[in-house]
């Protein structure tokens, strides 16, 4: 069993890889193994997008679980025949739209993204502050804190631009925004981060 | 701390953040979804009906050939009980819908000024259908919506003189004139 996880893993990375829409076509037709090499392909980002939004190593994991069942499911609905990166756009949107309900539904507004390095022992939602954890940590976790104290829609559009570095065309396939809206956005996000870590920097 | 930080242009991509990269997903996440989509899919009407499915029809030669002699035979029967013909009023052509019919009533009077039409269909009141001037001289002309299947009788009234249809068929009025017919 272990051998062949390792054999799919090994083959999910080489460059072989049946197309995404090949491979939804097997999922639909009834092999749901198929489903297993999009698994592994897209659970890295899904994931980093998923546990930046939610703040929560836990909450992050439940979302992108729940994404991948419910992509699944929608399979006979998608059509991923005009293009290559469809199934990666279509899928992203799933995970970010199932997040932003999940935030909606615990209210998780202001909780800080947790620090990865202790995740295994504290994986509750403890509140922290990100001004005490900023001063301890390095350049890429205090970017990490920071990109946490953006509100929603701000850590969101920045996520998918500079984090994952989305282009505007697929931001608005995935949040379903006029591109100006999101061109602010991220501007504004920007503008919030920069502001925020010169002020940590003065401390 | 990077310049680009503190660029003070929010246009530029905070680079950074792209160095950030993935953050490593659980070790179990891939079994724990394989194990989820292997679980039989809990029924929801609304995925049911909006889920596109493949209807396959296996149809014989003969009966596909029985399939055409039914549908032709049904659209020759249908057809042949149709009237073939309406009944065409005598003084005008028609335009005509479910339930009405549009009659025209045309007349020639030379050197008429005032010309009317009245019957059954406007309690016999000149004033409601006076006819119009068509192109050619002493011609006049209107159309009224009338209903299908009724028979009205008419008088035109010219320059205050009551006139018979002279084209088409009239009775006594039952007080020494005639009125003339129209069958629709």
């Amino acid at each position: 069993m272990a051998t062949l996880a390792r054999l799919l893993i090994t083959q999910a990375s080489k460059s072989d890889v049946p197309e995404d829409w090949a491979l939804v076509k097997r999922c639909v037709a009834g092999d749901t193994e198929a489903f297993r090499p999009l698994v592994l392909k897209y659970q890295r980002l899904a994931y980093s997008v998923s546990v930046r939004m939610m703040r929560s190593h836990a909450d992050a994991e439940d979302v992108v679980q729940q994404a991948f069942v419910s992509a699944f499911r929608a399979l006979p609905r998608f059509d991923g025949s005009q293009h290559e990166g469809a199934f990666r756009v279509w899928f992203l949107r799933i995970v970010v739209n199932r997040a932003k309900d999940s935030i909606k539904a615990r209210h998780l507004l202001d909780i800080p993204l947790e620090d990865e390095t202790s995740a295994g022992g504290a994986q509750g939602d403890q509140a922290q502050n990100p001004e005490s954890l900023a001063s301890q940590r390095s350049e890429s976790q205090r970017l990490e804190v920071g990109l946490a104290t953006l509100t929603e829609k701000y850590r969101t559009c920045l996520i998918l631009k500079d984090v994952e570095d989305l282009s505007y065309e697929e931001m608005r396939a995935v949040l379903h925004l006029p591109i100006t809206t999101l061109k602010i956005r991220v501007v504004r996000a920007r503008a919030m981060l920069r502001a925020w870590l010169q002020q940590e920097e003065r401390k | 701390m990077n310049k680009t930080l503190h660029d003070s242009d929010d246009e530029k991509p905070i680079l950074q953040l792209r160095a950030l990269g993935a953050v490593k997903p659980p070790a179990l996440l891939v079994a724990r979804v394989m194990q989820k989509v292997q679980e039989p899919a809990p029924f929801h009407l609304w995925n049911w009906l909006r889920t596109p499915r493949k209807v396959e029809l296996r149809l014989s030669p003969l009966w596909a050939v029985g399939g055409v002699a039914v549908v032709a035979a049904m659209t020759l029967l249908t057809s042949s009980a149709r009237p073939l013909t309406v009944a065409q009023p005598p003084a005008g052509s028609e335009l005509s819908t479910e339930s009405q019919v549009l009659v025209r009533f045309v007349i020639h009077v030379q050197g008429a000024r005032e010309v009317a039409v009245a019957g059954d269909f406007n309690g016999w009141d000149p004033a409601r259908a006076p006819l119009q001037a068509a192109a050619k001289p002493d011609i006049f002309a209107i159309t009224l919506p009338l209903t299908k299947g009724e028979t009205y009788t008419y008088k035109f009234l010219v320059d205050g003189k009551w006139i018979e249809d002279p084209t088409a068929e009239a009775r006594p009025d039952g007080f020494g004139a005639r009125n003339s017919i129209l069958r629709l």
